[in-house]
């Protein structure tokens, strides 16, 4: 009797890790064909680089006979993109410090001040994320010549130096955070602003990790708003310069490939830097969630 | 140092009366421990001397200084709270130092009080630790010495020793007293528990319902609890409470209790005509100050063995006696067994009487 009961627990054991490494098995085919579907893009647009024009249409050299690096060179020459980084450069970095800085203290004020009007406002705030950008680009295009902004870094930079789902992504954090550790901060001599500065802050860096990297890909790769607001080639970005690859009569896809290669490696190695945080921001949202 | 001065002091969160006209003097360098249940009104007392919540009436005087409108930073008092918090992004060092670094103090000034504060606290080898790599006793040592390193006033505690293990507690009570005598710091500690209270104050108030219930010495509170509600909450076994009336029969005051009656001496019976409001009474007697016996003698009682409760060095005997539950500590339960009759004596020196009514001691 015991030896039947101890056979039949060892036959189920063995059905379980069947089983379990066919679940696996399952698991990594499925994450194996999304990984392929979302990386083929990237790998085709590489390819496409690398090939002289005449053959882009001709399957099946997927990789390349010989590599012509002349695409870059001959990409980089067409238009000045030393200065279309230059420009997104300087846009990026300022829109992501402004939008870190003002979401982390507004989110800090909606999570943690109590004053008049707080939930009004937050609603109001709230509110805003869904109107589509394109029904404000016209009325903040005349804001913006208004004040004599057009063909300016500020043109390209203050009207993205705030944002509603920032604000609301910090207050989510630092609403969870324990009241206790704010009291000690007041009994040992700190204002409001010190708070924030010395203990909110510094552990804000899951959420800074994952609004940086919104904030980034977004700044880096805006095309409407820097077309709108800016006439002089000077002030381009980099989005704007590989439209230009783009004709009336047709797209010189190599050297619009090899452009867009180039531009798309910072915010590969943005992401790749920060991928920590957002991951951790991600898992605490959905425990907390 | 200083006092410490609450007087007439009220707090209400919505229709709650959270403290109700609460009057505590704290004397310079003494350690009161304000104790009771969950919910009555302690800690929002410590936090309305921290300035973390506005009294709706009264006044706190810390020192010389009427606090209540002066925001924490100004009040010149520290506070650890029940969950150590420190800084978990800041080693240990800096979680000492911050305080310090607030007031703008110069670095090598900092530098010297908190290598200082870290050897009297024996955590000077973990100073380039963060938070998360200590045990709870070392991060409770660590919040201490972020408070003591202000050298405040006044030192406020918030039940610090509730998220620590049983055996680390009772070394941390006997530490932390240590260090607030060798500092002579004025210190107002919240806790609700007794064997805390009863070993670390220097006077013990303890509260319920947002008002004061007794104000005085661990002794004293244990000895001569000021009601019922205080006979009932300090002491482990708390002390028995019995229901009786008192009559008068040829000129003595006689205690009717269930099955049982007692003759009161003339000067105790003097005593109870005098402050007693009516004629039902509660006594009270502390469960080793009474004893067991095989037969019966006078001002013995008969009871009935219910049980037995082993504690190591001691028993806890419950006895079916005088229409209740009565518990009996003892060393020795030799010759006894559940089920067993019992006589009951008790030390006449030791028992007390509340009125029934109020609850308030009569003798």
């Amino acid at each position: 009797m015991a030896d039947t009961i101890f056979s039949q627990r060892t036959t189920w054991n063995r059905i379980k890790m069947v089983v379990g490494t066919i679940r696996r098995i399952w698991a990594h085919i499925l994450l194996l064909t999304i990984g392929f579907i979302v990386l083929m893009p990237f790998f085709w647009m590489i390819t496409i680089s690398l090939k002289p024009p005449a053959l882009i249409y001709v399957p099946p050299h997927l990789i390349p006979i010989h590599f012509e690096w002349q695409n870059y060179v001959k990409a980089l020459e067409a238009a000045p993109f030393a200065r279309y980084y230059l420009n997104t450069s300087i846009a990026a970095l300022c829109i992501v410090t402004g939008q870190l800085l003002f979401s982390s203290l507004a989110g800090y004020a909606f999570a943690r001040l109590h004053f008049p009007g707080r939930n009004i406002l937050f609603l109001i705030l709230l509110s805003t994320l869904m109107v589509p950008f394109y029904i404000t680009l016209i009325p903040s295009y005349l804001i913006v010549r208004i004040l004599g902004m057009v063909n300016t870094y500020p043109g390209l930079i203050v009207p993205f130096l705030v944002s509603a789902f920032g604000i609301f992504l910090f207050r989510q954090y630092y609403i969870e955070f324990p009241k206790d550790l704010e009291e000690k901060a007041l009994m040992d001599g700190c204002s409001r602003l010190q708070i924030w500065r010395h203990v909110f802050l510094p552990l804000s860096k899951p959420p800074l990790a994952a609004l940086g990297i919104f904030a980034f890909l977004f700044a880096w790769n805006s095309f409407l708003w820097p077309l709108v607001v800016t006439t002089d080639p000077d002030m381009w970005t980099i989005q704007i310069g590989l439209a230009m690859f783009s004709g009336r009569y047709g797209t010189e896809w190599t050297s619009l490939m090899a452009g867009t290669t180039v531009s798309v490696i910072p915010a590969i190695v943005a992401f790749i830097i920060l991928q920590k945080y957002y991951i951790r921001h991600l898992a605490l949202s959905a425990r907390l969630g | 140092m200083a006092k410490l001065e609450i007087k007439h002091l009220t707090k209400r969160f919505g229709k709650t009366m959270a403290v109700h006209a609460l009057n505590l003097h704290v004397k310079d360098g003494e350690l009161v421990v304000l104790l009771g249940p969950s919910g009555c009104g302690k800690t929002t007392t410590l936090r309305c001397v921290a300035g973390l919540e506005t009294p709706d009436e009264g006044e706190v005087w810390i020192g010389d200084t009427l606090a209540n409108k002066l925001p924490p930073k100004d009040r010149d008092v520290a506070m650890v709270f029940q969950t150590y918090t420190l800084y978990p992004h800041m080693m240990v060092y800096d979680n000492l130092a911050f305080p310090l670094k607030m007031r703008k103090m110069p670095k090598q000034q900092i530098d010297l009080k908190v290598k200082k504060i870290a050897e009297m606290l024996r955590i000077k080898e973990l100073l380039d630790r963060k938070p998360a790599q200590l045990s709870g006793g070392q991060q409770q040592r660590v919040a201490l010495g972020a408070s003591i390193v202000r050298e405040p006033k006044v030192f406020l505690m918030d039940e610090p020793l509730s998220n620590v293990d049983a055996k680390m507690r009772t070394q941390m009570r006997v530490e932390i007293k240590k260090l607030q005598q060798d500092l002579n710091i004025t210190t107002l500690y919240v806790t609700h528990d007794q064997v805390e209270a009863m070993t670390m104050g220097d006077r013990v108030a303890l509260m319920d319902g947002g008002v004061l219930h007794q104000y005085s010495t661990p002794s004293e509170i244990y000895s001569n609890p000021a009601n019922t509600f205080v006979a009932s909450f300090i002491g482990s076994p708390p002390m028995n409470l019995v229901n009786c009336s008192v009559i008068e029969r040829e000129g003595l005051l006689i205690l009717e209790f269930q099955n049982w009656s007692f003759t009161l001496e003339k000067n105790l019976a003097e005593m109870v005509c005098e402050n007693a409001k009516g004629s039902e009474l509660v006594v009270g007697i502390r469960p080793e100050d009474l004893k067991l016996h095989s037969h019966q003698e006078r001002n013995r009682f008969k009871g009935k063995i219910y049980g037995f409760e082993f504690l190591g060095r001691e028993f806890i005997v419950n006895v079916e006696a005088v229409g209740t539950i009565l518990k009996v500590v003892t060393q020795d339960v030799s010759g006894f067994k559940v089920g067993d009759t019992a006589w009951v004596s008790f030390r006449t020196d030791k028992f007390r009487i509340f009125d029934k009514k109020s609850g308030v001691l009569v003798l």
